[in-house]
């Protein structure tokens, strides 16, 4: 299979030291779809020139011959999207995103409503640390029918409460979860939203201590 | 400082916090119950009780507003009402500065009402998961007992939160000082300065409809103040998205500050919250857990589950079987994968009980987040 042979030279192109190599050993192995290839390479060439993470280029080619069967216009078209989008994300998370935090931004890019803007504010809320698992919860988000909006408050709302990577992923994991039970979108992240917080906030400081003064609560309302 | 004084300084820190509210998270919670009251030199009582409390809370700035009425036996009635915030530095700084303030009153049938105002200036480093603070401030109460004093306070005090948990610790220091003659009137003689230290700890969880809180503390300072220990737990169990049946139970020291006496309750109640709460048995365990070393799918019907994904770069692996939950060990990076099962040699199809993406191919996958 003609498809199969071009994702698997592309992947060993990338896992190559050399450029040259690399094009040597897809030179060989795409003969049966030299049109479709040289456009493959050139985006992932290009893509490496413009030092732009390419696994998650390869990763869409294997998935579109393995898994979808793709035609090879379709292939390259998906190829040039993610390429596109990879770049995008870059210049969202600015001054300097790791690769995986690239691939990542391409990845919420792809959700519906997200745009360059909502990778922004992720990137300010996070500017020292990686934003990653924020960017993975929130394209998981806003996947399970949260709108853009809210998933990038909340989640921007949660990494300046510092939340751990592990308590994001497990608020979408249960907003995804409920959501599959049958709760709507917006009542499931509210509710593990304010689970969340019901544990973090306020988080101690003068007023928590001053509201828990012994005396000032007995027999009455504590907090929710 | 005169206590008239510090009103309009108490205004105007509401009116700093409030605006930083405008996208807050906010909780409206009203609490009915009665309960078994026993104050001193008061013999012993039932009471209803109505409460009600109002939090708002965002990464700048928090409020909490609560007042509770309770009637007991012999038609006594007491009514406390508190306003308590914060004013906070911005995030993502190692150390932020907080602004504090509280104003409460507090009467009873007889009695005069006793009011404070108190603001406090402090520090706090860490974050919400764990950090510590501290602080030190001033502001004044009057009750009808000891007529006008000035209030002193130092705070310190460290938290964590562990998963579903948060821990507190706090360490205060509290001086009541009579100001010259004609300040505020003339307080009784014997009562002029006290000073007293707090230490407590506190617990409390939130998670699958099950609310619980404990806090525990103890006090020495001069004579005339009330030391020793005291306790307060409470737990509710909320049976819908927006009622919950609460127990409550604990002893607390008189407050000189606020004038509460001191109480032991044992009490019962219904809390009715404005905004959705997780309620008990509407937690659902989600299908697919992915670690950085293991990924599992709760399947307990299949009889075969096969995955591929972006981190087996497409190639079909087996799971293998713990009781009725699939598992693959293996080594995945943070962030988000896109994943595929087969279940007993199906169609490969996106996992249930995760979100599906449609890529630019038009395939379906599933999407999960490794932290």
């Amino acid at each position: 299979m003609s498809r199969r042979r071009f994702a698997i030279a592309l992947a060993i192109s990338v896992s190559a030291s050399g450029a040259i190599r690399a094009q040597q050993q897809s030179a060989t192995a795409l003969v049966n779809d030299p049109e479709a290839n040289a456009q493959l390479m050139s985006i992932v060439s290009s893509a490496r020139d413009a030092g732009l993470p390419i696994e998650p280029i390869v990763s869409k080619v294997q998935y579109a011959v393995v898994v979808a069967h793709a035609p090879a216009p379709r292939i390259v078209a998906a190829a040039r999207a993610i390429a596109a989008r990879l770049e995008v994300a870059r210049d969202a998370l600015m001054p300097q995103p790791s690769g995986l935090e690239i691939a990542a931004g391409a990845d919420a890019l792809g959700a519906p409503g997200v745009e360059p803007k909502q990778l922004r504010a992720v990137r300010a809320a996070s500017p020292r640390q990686s934003v990653v698992v924020p960017l993975g919860v929130l394209a998981q988000l806003v996947s399970s029918g949260v709108s853009s909006s809210d998933a990038t408050q909340i989640v921007t709302d949660l990494i300046k409460h510092g939340v751990s990577p592990r308590q994001l992923v497990a608020l979408g994991n249960d907003v995804n979860s409920d959501i599959a039970h049958g709760e709507t979108a917006a009542k499931a992240l509210d509710i593990r939203w304010r689970g969340l917080n019901a544990v973090l906030a306020p988080g101690g400081g003068a007023s928590a201590a001053a509201a828990n003064a012994p005396g000032l609560s007995a027999t009455g309302p504590k907090k929710p | 400082m005169r206590r008239a004084r510090l009103i309009p300084v108490f205004l105007s820190f509401v009116a700093l916090v409030l605006p930083r509210l405008a996208r807050a998270q906010r909780q409206w919670t009203t609490d009915f119950g009665v309960s078994r009251l026993r104050q001193d030199q008061i013999d012993e009582s039932n009471a209803l009780t109505l409460g009600t409390a109002v939090d708002a809370y965002s990464d700048r700035a928090w409020l909490r507003v609560s007042g509770l009425l309770s009637r007991a036996t012999m038609d006594r009635w007491t009514g406390q009402g508190v306003v308590v915030g914060s004013l906070l530095g911005p995030a993502n700084r190692v150390a932020r500065w907080e602004l504090s303030g509280s104003a409460s009153g507090f009467t009873e049938t007889g009695f005069g009402p006793t009011t404070s105002v108190e603001i406090m200036a402090g520090a706090r480093f860490g974050s919400t998961l764990a950090g510590a603070s501290f602080g030190a401030g001033g502001g004044a109460t009057r009750s009808p007992v000891t007529l006008g004093r000035g209030v002193l306070q130092a705070q310190a005090g460290a938290w964590r939160a562990v998963d579903v948990n948060a821990f507190a610790i706090n360490a205060a220091f509290t001086g009541l000082y009579a100001p010259p003659s004609g300040t505020y009137g003339a307080p009784l003689p014997v009562e002029r300065n006290l000073a007293y230290a707090d230490a407590s700890v506190a617990w409390r969880r939130d998670r699958n409809g099950w609310s619980a809180s404990v806090d525990v503390g103890a006090r020495g300072g001069s004579s005339l103040v009330q030391g020793g220990t005291w306790a307060s737990g409470e737990a509710a169990a909320w049976i819908s998205s927006h009622v919950a049946f609460v127990a409550s139970v604990g002893r607390a020291l008189a407050d000189p500050i606020r004038g509460v006496p001191s109480t032991r309750y044992l009490g019962a109640s219904v809390r009715i919250a404005a905004q959705p709460h997780d309620r008990v048995g509407g937690a659902s365990k989600p299908q697919v857990l992915a670690g950085r070393e293991r990924l599992e799918i709760d399947l307990p019907k299949a009889t075969s589950v096969e995955l591929m994904a972006d981190f087996t770069d497409w190639k079909p692996v087996p799971l293998v079987r713990t009781g009725g939950v699939w598992q693959l060990e293996r080594s995945i990076s943070p962030g988000l994968h896109r994943v595929a099962i087969r279940i007993d040699g199906g169609d490969w199809i996106a996992p249930p009980g995760v979100p599906h993406a449609t890529d630019d191919l038009g395939g379906v996958v599933g999407l999960i987040t490794v932290p």
